[in-house]
């Protein structure tokens, strides 16, 4: 939840958790239905719109009608999920409902936009749209409260990310993971360093200064900034400017990215693996990766970003913090040094909802593996089939949250010295996630399938 | 910095106050070979020291608004007011030692951004 830090919250209140819940409850009931013989409900639920054309409307119509009960029953059964996950998380339920409904409807109209042939050829696919969409009108209109309410980018994001576990198998995982945290390693702490050094030492930063901008800028954008933030003692201030550059630098990689995968004619398993290498955060890449309009991108996005960066960020926490203590504040004179640092620190700042990713890629992995072949075949088909579409509609959800919540004039004035030591991580990340997923682990990327 | 900034992030600031040290000083009772009555005794002393010092970082840290939870065997105490560093100066300027506590910070969304 959004405000209050999780910490102060009991697990049942927390955002991860619901996430969790939702996304492999979701996958444990699909998969009841499947093998009950009555998938009908989730079929229909998981609605997809067709492509159509400017002068050729009617298929949209077509496509759109025929959708009417799924939408219903997708608003329906998502709008109970959120709404038991907002009562638990003390959310105010009526506002959040009414906002669900404004954004859910926003959201299948992006959707049948997106399907258009004329604005797909501008690489204008739902993602951008969505994001575009969002940015345009929160930054020219002020948004009521109660839709802001429904605007939870990082509850859709995780609860996505979890449904994508479903879909991913967790043999890939095993194959391509190693080579995800090898890549990941290089750049994260190449960039880090390359931030933190141009921070203390160019421009004369706090060394916590530095390192939330090095976090923001390598490990995982803004929940990174917030984390290496709280286990160096940064201040208020600083992680401010850090995620303002991370919001920054994410909105303007969403749009760049897939135009240069493209123009540079690369493959989409690369592809996603230098979106999920060099963006800086997850709702963003997710965005990137999706408007590739290649579940691959989304697939080697998602190796790359989820296993390779995120689950990471407790280590880097706790090496960030022993060199607070021991170092940074006892040359500040706030002690000598002697505090405690302990290694559950790992444990508090790691990614919660990464578990219930590899929980749900663990279960459909084995699921499929100990059925007979042609069921298997079925059961990705039909279930995992239906996870993908709903997964897409939670990150749908997602785009149009960061879109709305993206006001540039609420983002923190940051100065140049931050934004100058931002940038040259910048410049030495996306060269080098570029030539690393193009070309050193290319193999690797390619052969995810 | 100069410039005006807008805070993105709401915080806690916690400080972990170990009721008993961690690792228990049992050497107390063995440090004069076998066991007696007065080693225990010792080691019961050093445990109400450590709860009075406890104590008194809880009396100073109440005057900054912390509020007070029990976990386990350690007192938290809590605040989202004061930021990590001034907690821990200000202890320190009240003559506790960094190593008699230990501080956490830990920063979240103010609104839903990215």
């Amino acid at each position: 939840m959004a405000g209050a830090p999780q910490s102060a919250l009991p697990w049942y209140e927390r955002e991860d958790t619901w996430a969790i819940i939702i996304g492999l409850g979701l996958t444990f009931l699909i998969t009841i239905a499947f093998f009950a013989g009555g998938m009908g409900f989730f079929k229909t639920m998981a609605v997809s719109i067709s492509s159509w054309e400017f002068g050729k409307m009617d298929k949209l119509w077509v496509s759109l009608g025929k959708s009417t009960t799924g939408m219903i029953y997708l608003f329906v059964f998502f709008m109970a999920a959120f709404c038991v996950a907002a009562k638990t998380m003390k959310l105010n339920v009526g506002n959040y409902a009414a906002g669900f409904t404004v954004l859910f409807i926003i959201s299948l109209f992006i959707t049948a936009l997106g399907g258009n042939g004329t604005l797909k050829w501008f690489q204008l696919e739902t993602p951008v749209l969505a994001l575009l969409f969002g940015m345009l009108v929160s930054n020219l209109v002020t948004l009521p409260g109660w839709f802001k309410s429904a605007l939870k980018t990082e509850f859709y994001v995780k609860t996505g990310i979890v449904l994508m576990g479903a879909t991913l198998p967790f043999t890939i995982i095993l194959q391509a993971g190693p080579m995800a945290m090898l890549q990941a390693t290089i750049v994260a702490a190449t960039t880090f360093f390359s931030i933190f050094f141009a921070a203390t030492k160019l421009f004369g930063l706090d060394p916590r200064f530095g390192a939330c901008l090095g976090a923001g800028g390598s490990i995982c954008g803004v929940s990174g900034a917030i984390a290496i933030g709280g286990a160096c003692r940064a201040e208020k201030e600083h992680v401010s400017v850090a995620i303002s550059l991370v919001i920054v630098w994410a909105v303007v990689m969403v749009v760049l990215l897939p135009i240069w995968c493209k123009a540079l004619g690369m493959d989409a398993g690369p592809a996603g693996a230098w979106i999920g290498t060099s963006e800086f955060a997850d709702a963003a890449g997710f965005a990137a990766a999706a408007n590739m309009g290649d579940e691959r991108a989304i697939k080697t996005f998602t190796l790359m970003k989820v296993v390779g960066r995120d689950m990471f960020v407790g280590i880097w926490a706790l090496m960030v913090a022993y060199l607070s203590v021991t170092v940074w504040e006892k040359k500040d004179g706030n002690g000598n040094g002697k505090e405690r640092v302990d290694i559950g620190e790992i444990w508090r700042r790691f990614p919660k909802f990464v578990i219930g990713f590899f929980v749900a890629s663990i279960f459909t992995t084995i699921l499929i593996a100990s059925v007979a072949p042609k069921v298997g075949a079925a059961y990705s088909k039909d279930a995992l089939g239906v996870i993908k579409t709903l997964r897409g509609w939670t990150f749908t959800w997602t785009f149009l949250s960061i879109g709305f919540t993206t006001r540039f004039r609420e983002l923190t004035a940051t100065g140049w010295k931050p934004f100058a030591a931002f940038t040259i991580g910048v410049l030495i990340n996306v060269p080098l996630g570029y030539w690393l997923s193009n070309h050193v682990f290319v193999d690797y990327w390619l052969n995810v399938k | 910095m100069s410039e005006p900034y807008k805070p993105m992030v709401n915080h806690l600031t916690r400080i972990i106050l170990n009721l008993v040290e961690d690792p228990v000083p049992y050497d107390i009772i063995t440090r004069q070979g076998t066991p007696s009555p007065g080693s225990v005794r010792s080691f019961g002393e050093h445990l109400a020291g450590r709860a009075g010092r406890v104590a008194a970082m809880m009396e100073a840290l109440a005057a900054r608004g912390f509020v007070f939870k029990l976990e386990k065997n350690r007192v938290l105490a809590d605040s989202e007011t004061m930021e990590a560093q001034d907690a821990k100066r200000y202890l320190l300027s009240q003559g506790f030692a960094d190593n008699e506590f230990q501080v956490l910070l830990e920063y979240a969304r103010k609104w839903d951004v990215l």
